[in-house]
């Protein structure tokens, strides 16, 4: 019974392979009659101009493939520069040799181009900063200001100027420079100004010095008479209003 | 045959220490009528001079003087200033020069650095201003410097003639800041 099922099955089962050959022959019968009959028709051939298109199609495609894998590397090359550049960076500020050169070349190159400076005094924005400055609050009557401090100056100076030519030039040193003053031939003299101690210094031609203070320290320059120039020098940084003269409004004459 | 080579060197040798010795020199020679001084004959000048105190250096007779508290003898320029302040490690070098008469000066400003509080400086950056107007004409620079040393301020005030010449050189230092 067994032998006959078994029998059976094997006969059905090379009946199925042989109807799947036949198939697989007759459709490769067909394929290489299609062959043939491509071969033989001309439509099916490809013209010059649509293989020339369809070359130019597989390059473009395949430029674009390779165009892609370039950029795709180069992005991991500036990645990777990007990261050697932000530790080497890292390192060259953490060494002062380095640091310090560097400030210096980018605050020249701010203080270069970030701004137009002139020489001329004349030519000079009015950018006048009287910010901790102490100023004269006694003047001579008629004096105003010609050049005012300039902001960002270490050392500020007011030039201060009357109708006559007669001029008062005040000098405010934060740091208590070092100064070298003419006394060739002039009259020396110990004073005190404000509680301080000061030299009044007569020049030959006329000009008068007035410095007191170490650190901070003052100075006027000036062709007025000594009485009126001690004056100025104790009105310093004093609010006096009720004072002697008239009282300089600082916004007048730029 | 030694003697012939000893010959040879001797005055090449001569020659050598003549040429050394007139580079290291520091100016002193009196300029000729309207010549105009270099920048680097004040520059030579300036490096010649003792490290500490002020000296003005006419340029007309060859005469240099050391500027003391009771012999300052400035014949164009007022008053030539030199100061620093310190701020963690940023400096700020101020010099000024007050003029009122119609001269050009040129103003150089240096800051310098040493190991020691008053001398070996050497320069460490320098910054120029052209005053060309009368009264007080001043200007300051920051700089980023390394601690553990001392800085200074050196200030170089050359007045200059309509022509050009050089009259007077003025040379005033702050006084020394560590950082």
């Amino acid at each position: 019974m067994n032998d006959e099922k078994k029998l059976s099955e094997s006969i059905e089962e090379n009946q199925f392979r042989l109807a799947l050959w036949s198939a697989a022959e007759r459709e490769g019968r067909e394929l290489l009659e299609l062959e043939e009959q491509i071969e033989d028709n001309s439509s099916y051939q490809l013209t010059d101009k649509r293989r020339a298109t369809l070359n130019c199609a597989i390059g473009r495609e395949c430029r674009k493939h390779r165009v892609h894998k370039y950029m795709r590397q180069a992005r991991n090359a500036m990645v990777a520069m990007l990261v050697l550049l932000l530790v080497l960076g890292g390192i060259s500020m953490s060494v002062e040799a380095i640091r310090v050169p560097l400030l210096n070349f980018l605050r020249h190159t701010y203080d270069t181009y970030s701004s137009i400076v002139s020489d001329q005094r004349d030519e000079e924005p009015s950018t006048a900063d009287y910010a901790d400055l102490p100023i004269p609050t006694y003047l001579p009557e008629g004096m105003r200001i010609k050049t005012p401090p300039k902001s960002g100056d270490a050392i500020k100076s007011v030039y201060y100027q009357d109708q006559q030519g007669r001029y008062i030039d005040y000098i405010f040193f934060p740091d208590g420079n070092n100064l070298v003053l003419n006394t060739e031939g002039a009259r020396e003299e110990s004073v005190e100004i404000a509680g301080q101690k000061g030299t009044i210094i007569e020049g030959r031609d006329g000009l008068i010095t007035i410095v007191w203070g170490t650190v901070p320290r003052y100075q006027i320059n000036s062709d007025l008479p000594r009485d009126v120039l001690l004056q100025v020098a104790a009105s310093v940084g004093i609010d006096d209003s009720a004072g002697p003269g008239s009282i300089i409004n600082h916004e007048e004459g730029r | 045959m030694k003697n012939k080579r000893l010959l040879t060197l001797v005055p090449l040798l001569l020659v050598f220490v003549l040429v050394l010795g007139a580079a290291a020199a520091p100016v002193k020679t009196q300029l000729q009528e309207g010549a105009e001084v270099t920048p680097e004959q004040v520059a030579a000048l300036v490096d010649g001079l003792p490290d500490d105190g002020s000296y003005v250096y006419d340029w007309t007779t060859g005469e240099l003087s050391l500027l003391t508290a009771k012999s300052p003898r400035l014949s164009y320029l007022t008053t030539v200033s030199a100061g620093i302040s310190a701020s963690g490690s940023t400096v700020k070098c101020s010099s000024s020069v007050s003029i009122y008469k119609d001269y050009d000066v040129d103003l150089d400003m240096e800051l310098q650095q040493s190991t020691s509080s008053s001398s070996g400086f050497d320069g460490v950056t320098s910054w120029y201003k052209s005053v060309t107007s009368t009264g007080t004409t001043s200007f300051s620079k920051s700089y980023s410097v390394s601690s553990g040393y001392y800085y200074r301020t050196e200030a170089v005030a050359t007045v200059l003639s309509s022509s050009g010449r050089a009259l007077e050189t003025v040379v005033e230092r702050s006084s020394s800041k560590k950082v």
